[in-house]
């Protein structure tokens, strides 16, 4: 607890903090199975960052969408306390479902993207040149 | 990078328990959860909740367990990563603007003070970057509020953090309000609060009541 390392650290946690996008749902009581399905559905599109998967297509194509499809994000644990089970298995079902589904579509798309992208440029360089002879 | 951060941060937190009490109200509905938090280290933090229903929950490295007693049931989810630590919030009010903005890709635009509150606006050099602006306010060394903004100048979080407690040499908010803002506007807010802060280190040799008893019905999940 001594010294700038330590502020730097706090300071940068911050921002990493408040960069983090999360979401609530409120609910009553410990919560139903289907206000987790709800709950997990939303704070995992919130958590999920479609710009960041969409770039990994892009960049990476299909090693991108491959990615998209073993990283699963974990669900946050304060969302979970004073929860039922049932309200449990349901979040954390609908979070991984939801997350890996805006993961993977962002990537493909992006992997669609980049494909159409470079396709359309092979084609206008090939025109190109053959236009020269 | 965020939770190696948080990592490094509450490394530097000696063990300590308090009650908390989270409040979470959308849509004019109001959650609450209460217990006790029993933080040993950034990597290994225990929650009893006590209200809503009786719950033992353990955040250890990239395990998090969910033991209902009274159920006898519980739920391990462990993932390839380590889970978010749930005391993340608690961090904001050791912050220093001053010191490392700069460090993260931020400047200073802006300071002002008011009373003996100084606020700190601090904006991106990157103008690619999704947020605006940042906006610290400080008493002292006590940060007392945070807030980020979008590019379009619509709000993300903002936090008030206040009846701050000396630990180590940090100044830890024993109250958090957060209110969040989603792309659509909504608006959510979560109030943190712990009282009973202890620094004394008894309560280590009683966690082994977190372990799931041998017998308990387990669902396991992989993340």
């Amino acid at each position: 607890m001594r010294g700038s390392p330590k502020s730097l650290i706090a300071l940068a946690l911050t921002v990493a903090v408040l960069v983090y996008p999360t979401t609530v749902l409120a609910s009553e009581g410990e919560g139903t199975a289907a206000e987790g399905t709800i709950a997990g559905q939303a704070d995992a599109r919130t958590n999920t960052s479609s710009i960041l998967w969409f770039g990994a297509g892009c960049l990476f194509e299909l090693l991108g969408v491959a990615a998209a499809y073993l990283i699963t994000p974990n669900p946050p644990a304060m969302r979970l306390l004073g929860k039922s089970p049932e309200y449990v298995a349901a979040y954390t079902d609908a979070y991984s479902a939801s997350a890996r589904s805006v993961q993977t579509n962002n990537a493909w798309l992006g992997c669609i993207v980049s494909t159409l992208a470079g396709t359309g440029v092979y084609i206008l360089a090939a025109l190109a040149s053959s236009s020269q002879y | 990078m965020a939770l190696l951060l948080l990592g490094a941060l509450l490394g530097q937190v000696h063990p300590f328990s308090a009650q908390f009490e989270q409040v979470i109200v959308e849509n004019n509905q109001s959650d609450t959860a209460r217990g006790t938090v029993y933080f040993v280290a950034p990597w290994r933090i225990y929650y009893q909740v006590n209200y809503p229903l009786n719950q033992l929950v353990s955040v250890v490295m990239n395990e998090m367990s969910i033991y209902y007693p009274d159920e006898s049931l519980a739920y391990v989810l462990k993932s390839k990563s380590q889970f978010e630590s749930p005391t993340s919030q608690l961090s904001l009010g050791t912050i220093d603007p001053a010191r490392a903005m700069s460090q993260i890709g931020l400047r200073p635009s802006k300071t002002r003070t008011a009373g003996d509150t100084v606020y700190s606006v601090w904006t991106p050099t990157d103008r690619g970057a999704t947020f605006g602006r940042f906006t610290f306010a400080r008493i002292g060394r006590a940060t007392v509020f945070v807030e980020a903004v979008r590019r379009n100048g619509r709000p993300v979080v903002r936090s008030r953090m206040s009846d701050h407690v000396r630990a180590d040499t940090f100044e830890l908010p024993t109250k958090i309000t957060t209110e969040r803002f989603d792309t659509a506007g909504r608006r959510s807010l979560e109030v943190l609060t712990y009282t009973a802060l202890d620094t004394s280190t008894a309560f280590l040799s009683t966690l082994e009541r977190f372990t799931i008893p041998p017998g308990v019905r387990t669902k396991i999940s992989s993340w």
